[in-house]
């Protein structure tokens, strides 16, 4: 009876790993990818256009509201148009965040489809038997290599700057709002906060990652220099002689340089942890705002 | 043959001592750090200071002496259009050591400075071209010298061309080096024996597999001639490799075969081996080499890191070894066992103290006789 139901079990995994496997094969490729991408370009630029048109417009009643009188008709008129517009920017903010997440979900299958066309690529490649027939067949597909890796490098800054939008709400202090908003408003900024503390204490990590590298790096330099330097070693002198002039061929040297920045990786990551603590900033002070006006209407 | 551990001479080094303080106002003035934004000035730099208990500090094969040691070094790279079209490097290692313990006679500074001028220029997305020009200098106060340590300068050059290979992935990058160099070493004292021209050429390919692993295959060739060796023939007496003013002088083809594969992880790893074969004119100098060298670097708690480093060479001379002082000296071109241990605790992130262990087991002045030596240190690391 055990037996009976272990290998029952044992067909239920495996049918489940085929599934698996089969959903994996059989899902979008990277021209349908493409194709679902380029659909959903044309109706964000459409939607951002709208969110623009809108929030002028509402900075524009607010300051009609202000130089009208309260209590006047047409104050009440521009309240309702204020609100109107307000809930018209809702409605776009949250088409818009649905169509970011599914941009940022095609973007980072299409780079997984591009992985996986790249390592079957690399397997024809290796595959095909090198002789002068196949030399057209190997340059062929020598280039769709290049431009797979080419697309595929290309998609790396979109999908990180999409995992770096942290979808902030634009918070406005309105001079209607009422304790509900208030409130409401004061909890979105705090989530904003504990949002921008998560992502930067990632980028922390990735940007001492790096560093600690950098260090190992230098350590094994170091070391070797200082033997160098004193004779100790005279291998390593002939070494520091000639390789470590041009330091190209140094793990952590700078010859590298003169091709690529090694230090770009790092510059970026301070930018953008730099760009996240004036956002903290600026969202912790919205929510004291928030919170000291909340006070006001119970004082 | 035993040798004297120290002999007289007469240049000082009073130009070393001037640079070496000039760098250190340099220091002390402060360059101001890399900031965020790309400029194209870079730098890097620190300066080391240890004490030392070197228990044969004149690097005898038998009656080793006990001494005390301090150094002082100082190591700055700056390099401008660091990340441009073209860059120039300026390099400078320099140090002064200190003995103290001896006391019959009295052992005086010694003074190495070392620098490198550098250029690399940008042709294309792929190609780059480089030369650079090197001065290293040793020398000992009042024209004092260990015999394994004679002052000596060396002149060397470079110009190399470099190719950037197309990656086949992200942060695959790989690039290819070839170049032709020359150096120029002449001793002080013993220029007779060690003093040396070298022409040669070398290849590398150098790959990066992701951000952690990095690996360099490199080829060389050397072709090293001593002016002022005559070349042994088989049955010859040593001491002819000096006095045959008549005689061709000895040459040496160099070859070597090496890689480095560097992998930065919780535990970072830098493993290196090199093939040498050494083709002499002269008898008893042709040999090969199996040189194995390894690095570890970990990571302990209380911003503390170990490192260990051993190095090990197995030599095979294809004839008789002469026994003459034509062997090494602590500059150039043989044979080395070492094995270090060092331990080193941040106590700010820019200072660092250490404790190390070395264990040297090298190639002494006489050809094939080999000394060992212990070292034990405690030192200090400044990195601005």
């Amino acid at each position: 009876m055990a037996r009976r139901r272990g290998l029952l079990f044992l067909g239920v995994a495996l049918a489940l790993l085929a599934g698996t496997g089969e959903s994996v094969a059989q899902g979008p490729g990277i021209v349908e990818l493409r194709r679902l991408i380029a659909q959903r370009e044309p109706e964000i630029a459409r939607l951002e256009a709208r969110q623009r048109t809108l929030e002028a417009r509402g900075d524009s009643l607010s300051q009609v509201k202000r130089r009208t009188a309260a209590g006047s008709a047409q104050f009440e008129t521009v309240s309702n148009r204020i609100r109107e517009t307000g809930d018209q920017l809702i409605r776009v903010a949250r088409e818009l965040r649905t169509f970011y997440e599914q941009m940022r979900d095609l973007k980072t299958q299409l780079f997984n489809a591009y992985n996986q066309a790249i390592a079957e690529t690399n397997q024809r490649i290796e595959r095909l038997p090198k002789t002068p027939g196949n030399t057209g067949e190997l340059n062929r597909l020598t280039e769709t290599l290049r431009q797979y890796v080419a697309a595929r490098e290309a998609l790396v800054p979109q999908i990180e700057e999409a995992q770096d939008d942290l979808f902030l709400p634009e918070l406005v202090l309105d001079p209607t709002d009422g304790p509900s908003q208030l409130r409401v408003k004061e909890a979105i900024a705090r989530d904003a906060v504990d949002k921008i503390d998560a992502r930067i204490a990632v980028i922390r990590e990735q940007i001492e990652a790096l560093n600690r590298k950098q260090r190992d790096q230098e350590e094994f330099r170091r070391l070797k220099d200082d033997i160098a330097l004193w004779g100790d070693q005279q291998s390593i002198q002939a070494e520091s002689v000639f390789e470590a002039i041009l330091e190209s061929n140094t793990p952590g040297g700078r010859g590298v340089a003169v091709f690529n920045d090694p230090d770009e990786r790092l510059r970026d990551l301070q930018r953008r942890l730099i760009d996240l603590r004036d956002r903290r900033l600026e969202y912790s002070r919205k929510a004291a705002v928030f919170a000291e006006r909340l006070r006001e209407f119970y004082h | 043959m035993e040798t004297p551990g120290y002999v007289r001479s007469v240049r000082p080094a009073h130009g070393g001592l001037v640079l070496l303080v000039t760098l250190t106002a340099c220091l002390a003035s402060g360059l101001h750090g890399q900031t965020l934004e790309r400029s194209p000035w870079a730098y890097q730099h620190d300066v080391r200071l240890t004490y030392e208990i070197d228990d044969n500090v004149a690097e005898r094969i038998s009656d080793p002496v006990r001494a005390q040691v301090a150094r002082l070094a100082y190591r700055g790279d700056l390099w401008w259009g660091a990340s441009g079209e073209q860059r120039v490097s300026l390099s400078y290692q320099g140090g002064v050591k200190r003995h103290f313990g001896f006391s019959e006679p009295a052992v005086t500074s010694q003074f190495v400075n070392e620098g490198t001028l550098g250029y690399q220029r940008r042709l294309s997305d792929r190609f780059a071209m480089g030369a650079a020009v090197g001065l290293k200098n040793r020398a000992w106060m009042d024209g004092f010298f260990f015999i394994n340590e004679d002052g000596f300068t060396r002149v060397s050059g470079s110009v190399s061309g470099l190719m950037n290979l197309q990656p086949l992935g992200e942060n695959e990058v790989a690039r290819v080096e070839v170049g032709a160099r020359y150096s120029d070493t002449d001793f002080e004292n013993l220029d007779a024996h060690f003093g040396n021209h070298l022409v040669g050429a070398y290849a590398s390919v150098t790959k990066e597999f992701g951000t952690d692993l990095t690996a360099t295959w490199d080829y060389s060739y050397d072709r090293i001639r001593y002016p002022g060796r005559g070349k042994l023939e088989a049955g010859d007496d040593p001491t002819a490799i000096i006095r045959g003013i008549t005689r061709d002088r000895q040459e040496d083809h160099l070859h070597e075969l090496g890689t480095v594969v560097t992998w930065l992880g919780p535990i970072s790893v830098q493993g290196e081996y090199s093939f040498r074969l050494n083709q002499s004119n002269s008898f008893g100098f042709s040999y090969v080499s199996h040189n194995v060298g390894m690095q570890l670097l970990r990571r302990l708690p209380w911003g503390m890191l170990v490192q260990l480093y051993g190095q090990v060479e197995l030599r095979d001379f294809n004839e008789p070894v002469p026994s003459t002082q034509a062997g090494s000296l602590d500059t150039g071109e043989t044979e080395n066992n070492v094995l270090l241990l060092r331990l080193v605790k941040d106590v700010t992130p820019d200072y660092s103290i250490e404790v190390r262990y070395g264990r040297y087991r090298n190639e002494s002045i006489t050809l094939n006789d080999f000394y060992t030596k212990n070292i034990y240190a405690v030192g200090m690391n400044y990195r601005p």
